[in-house]
């Protein structure tokens, strides 16, 4: 789970719109160009925009491993089955077999040049859409992302289910750890049973919590009115239209580039 | 307490009340948590992260019991993983988990009460299981440019379907129970 960084970089100063605007170009341009030197270029921009948003490294150990995964798997699963669909005509250029005799329906999974290279194209791709959604929440504290909720006119009890949500999750690994470590002192392993019993355990245990959540509502009225009031607002400034417009601009380079528009 | 003063009280606004937006919250909080079971690697991943979603997708239904609990579920889900929760594998496969919850909440709604026959729970979220694989290899093949051999397709869309109904078996047991302990707190 990703967590907010605070901080007062560039970054976390900008409306939360316009990160949104700037994850999802970046994301379709990655989508639309097969170009290693637009991949490069979309993944030195994000990089820019990572060393902007001051995030320490620390916290980006998770999704450092998550794009080591994704690019080992990305480049092996390429390599060996890019050439082997039915309707590829190129060549095929094997460098060695991954299993040493034809296995009934898999085949030896032979690893191609050609594989190689498009394995190189489809990792470049997946750490750009990696990378470009993930400034968000370690850039956007959730009660601004709550406030952009509001502003795309999505219903209260819903912005109030997805923040109570957020609220939820470390008191949810919080009992979770609380029961498993009550069964531990009883056992030493733990079967089917013992684990079915943590999860009932984890949602009476959560249910619980939220029926005292859903009192205070109670108390505060909530519900009773459509309309809420907020005390911090949300605004799309100049640096935002000057952000969204780079964005844009290089999503637009990217599709003149490969013809789509 | 007089009709007119009744009269006077004005009703709640929303389809659900409190206690079941704080109960939905408490089952949000738990589907979201269950992205950590990746943790454990692909494929024991595969295994046990369907048993775990598929048992609060049905445990959600039966202890909330209202018509579009998965539905809203699924909207609110995929609106936190991609604003908030910072979906791992690109913000476009998030909307797997609306596409899913559509269909989910389709085959629920067949049952009276809602969410009240084991069948169907079972189907349903064996269903779930196949729209999640089928949705996420779509989106992963067709706007990622992912390549992969009809054999491995089959074998990651077979799998999460078995754990998924397994998970949906699991839900309508404990989901009774839950909702029994629930209701006597």
């Amino acid at each position: 789970m990703i967590e907010y960084v605070n901080s007062n970089s560039p970054l976390h100063r900008l409306d939360p719109r316009s990160k949104i605007i700037f994850s999802f170009s970046i994301m379709l341009a990655a989508i639309f160009t097969s170009s290693y030197i637009i991949l490069a270029f979309l993944i030195i921009i994000s990089v820019i925009i990572w060393i902007m948003a001051d995030v320490p490294i620390k916290k980006l150990k998770p999704i450092f491993l998550v794009l080591f995964i994704f690019v080992l798997m990305g480049t092996l699963t390429q390599a060996v089955f890019y050439t082997d669909r039915t309707n590829y005509t190129g060549p095929v250029t094997v460098l060695f077999n991954l299993l040493p005799y034809n296995v009934p329906v898999i085949g030896s999974l032979p690893v191609t040049v050609e594989g190689l290279m498009y394995g190189v194209v489809f990792s470049m791709r997946m750490v750009v859409i990696i990378l470009a959604p993930v400034v968000i929440p370690f850039t956007t504290h959730p009660s601004d992302m709550i406030l952009v909720l509001r502003s795309m006119r999505f219903p209260e009890w819903m912005i109030l289910l997805i923040t109570m949500s957020i609220r939820f999750i470390p008191l949810t690994f919080q009992n979770f750890y609380t029961i498993r470590n009550a069964q531990n002192l009883r056992k030493i392993k733990t079967g089917f049973n013992d684990l079915m019993l943590l999860m009932e355990t984890l949602l009476i245990t959560s249910l619980k919590t939220s029926k005292q959540m859903a009192l205070s509502l109670e108390t505060k009225a909530f519900g009773y009115s459509a309309q809420r009031t907020s005390l911090k607002t949300i605004s799309f400034g100049k640096k935002d239209v000057i952000f969204s417009t780079f964005s844009l601009t290089v999503l637009g380079i990217v599709l003149i580039n490969t013809g789509v528009v | 307490m007089d009709d007119q003063t009744a009269h006077n009280i004005p009703k709640n606004k929303f389809y659900f009340n409190n206690r079941e937006i704080a109960m939905l919250a408490a089952f949000l909080a738990l589907l979201l948590a269950t992205n950590l079971i990746w943790i454990t690697g692909y494929v024991v991943g595969n295994v046990i992260y369907g048993i775990v979603e598929g048992l609060l997708m049905i445990t959600a239904a039966i202890v909330i019991g209202k018509k579009y609990t998965v539905l809203t579920l699924g909207v609110a889900r995929t609106i936190a993983e991609i604003l908030i929760a910072g979906a791992f594998v690109g913000s476009l496969t998030a909307f797997t988990f609306l596409i899913n919850a559509i269909v989910l909440e389709a085959i629920l709604q067949s049952s009276k009460p809602y969410a009240g026959s084991l069948k169907i729970n079972v189907a349903g979220t064996a269903v779930y299981g196949l729209v999640t694989r089928i949705v996420f290899i779509g989106i992963s093949v067709v706007f990622y440019g992912m390549v992969l051999p009809n054999w491995l397709l089959a074998f990651m869309i077979i799998v999460p379907v078995i754990t998924f109904a397994i998970g949906g078996f699991l839900g309508d047991r404990i989901g009774n129970r839950v909702k029994t302990a629930i209701s006597s707190m």
